[in-house]
């Protein structure tokens, strides 16, 4: 694994960064626990995680939560899900996805981004197992520069 | 003059005239004529049938859609798309700059296909006939009440990407949850003179696709990387379960994060930022990082963190 920084987006240290995201998600995923993960780049304003419990807000149906992206590019369509601060419920489904996102590392790596990768399952599990994906409101959850 | 032409049903391995041939020729062309007229009538007889069935009305009111889609399009209304959205949240955003109350221009409403008379809500005025209300318009209703009757519904997201010329077809048929897309592309280049072909839902109006199927070359770094992940799992997973459990608490979760050494400023600045805004203590308790090399390791563990560490996974090149 590489000690330096990413220089940009998609080279090597890079892609194997983005490969050790998706295992280390798995792998406290496949145990049975909940998973924030998040890039080194967030700070929080708040402590995220009394958002994720509770039981009354309408987004604990989703199975998994993403901040936005911003982007709406055809390749993280429809749900524009940022890799970089993402909440997942522990159950079968969120299991399957991640296991599917492990054995698509030809595509993450094909395509330099575990996040369009991702992207392409969340709409295939969604039709598929009836995961439940939701992009974060950009008010509570923003991203990029503030 | 004599000339060789492929054998027909009865001649077989005979050589014809000129005038034969073009006696055969005529007579195939004929035959051929005759098909193509008798189909011709068959479909204006069908559509004479299709549009007499279509002209029907009920109790003397105008059909909005041909009874040939009725049990695609038996009536129709229209939602405010903030208000479907907020009703039936799929999770998909909306684009970035539209707020949950703000306007879409040219989309600001959904159209809603009702496949059935038992799927209409209560009072339908105006949602199968055109002149049964006060105006001929499609009616406006709530999501909530417009869906009443609803036991299924299938939803379309769809753009039209900037302006582009682009229809939109529902064919009642054996079911798919996925959208055809078809483009006048012939694999190289976008051409408006070349047939629609069926391409993947990456291909770009611009013919640039963005989800081409892996090479090679790609499936066996994979192979790579998978085989070292199976062959350390099981002592991965060893180390890794108290340290989870510890982090996962009473709350089931666990904050995870991947670092190396080039990213430990922005480590510590979490760190920093978390201090100073209250809440410190939960990430440490929280908070299990993986790191990639040595160097982030000693920087996690002078954090006080639950960090991880592999020197044999983080060997592993792509």
């Amino acid at each position: 694994m590489p000690e330096e920084e990413a220089k940009r987006y998609g080279d090597r240290a890079f892609t194997q960064m983005m490969y050790a995201k998706i295992v280390t998600v798995q792998l406290i995923n496949r145990m049975g626990y909940d998973v924030l993960f998040q890039d080194v780049d967030v700070v929080w304003y708040k402590n995220p995680l009394p958002f994720f419990h509770d039981k009354e807000n309408p987004s604990h149906t989703f199975d998994i939560l993403f901040q936005d992206d911003g982007a709406r590019s055809l390749r993280y369509a429809p749900y524009s899900a940022n890799t970089g601060f993402y909440y997942v419920r522990n159950n079968d489904k969120t299991k399957f996805l991640f296991r599917s996102l492990l054995f698509l590392g030809d595509m993450v790596l094909s395509m330099t981004s575990h996040q369009q990768a991702l992207a392409a399952l969340l709409d295939e599990h969604s039709s598929l197992t009836g995961l439940r994906v939701k992009t974060l409101s950009g008010n509570e959850f923003p991203g990029g520069y503030q | 003059m004599k000339m060789n032409v492929a054998p027909s049903e009865k001649s077989r391995s005979t050589t014809l005239s000129v005038d034969e041939v073009e006696a055969e020729v005529l007579r195939r062309l004929k035959l051929q004529q005759k098909e193509v007229t008798s189909i011709a009538v068959d479909n204006i007889k069908e559509e004479e049938i299709k549009n007499n069935d279509n002209k029907k009305k009920d109790d003397g009111h105008d059909r909005r859609f041909p009874k040939t889609i009725s049990k695609i399009a038996y009536g129709s209304a229209l939602i405010s798309k903030n208000d479907f959205i907020q009703q039936f949240d799929y999770g998909i955003p909306k684009p970035p700059s539209k707020r949950e109350h703000e306007r879409d221009p040219g989309k600001d409403d959904v159209l809603l296909l009702y496949g059935s008379k038992k799927s209409l809500p209560d009072v339908s005025t105006g949602i199968v006939h055109t002149n049964d209300g006060p105006t001929p318009d499609i009616p406006h209703l709530t999501a909530t009440y417009a869906t009443k009757n609803c036991a299924v519904m299938n939803v379309i997201y769809t753009d039209t990407h900037g302006g582009e010329d682009q229809c939109m077809a529902i064919v009642g048929n054996y079911e798919s949850y996925h959208i055809q897309r078809w483009l006048r592309f012939d694999g190289t280049k976008v051409d408006k003179s070349i047939p629609l072909h069926a391409v993947g839902r990456g291909v770009q109006s611009n013919g640039q696709d963005k989800f081409e199927a892996p090479s090679d070359s790609y499936a066996l770094q994979n192979q790579a990387l998978l085989k070292t992940y199976f062959d350390r799992l099981d002592e991965t997973m060893a180390i890794l379960k108290p340290m989870a459990a510890s982090c996962a608490g009473d709350d089931n979760t666990v904050i995870v994060m991947v670092c190396n050494t080039g990213q430990s400023d922005l480590l510590i600045n979490f760190f920093c930022s978390a201090d100073a805004r209250g809440f410190g203590d939960v990430v440490r308790k929280k908070l299990l990082i993986f790191a990639t090399d040595e160097g982030v390791l000693e920087i996690a563990k002078g954090l006080g963190v639950n960090v991880f560490y592999d020197e044999k996974v983080s060997t592993f090149s792509v």
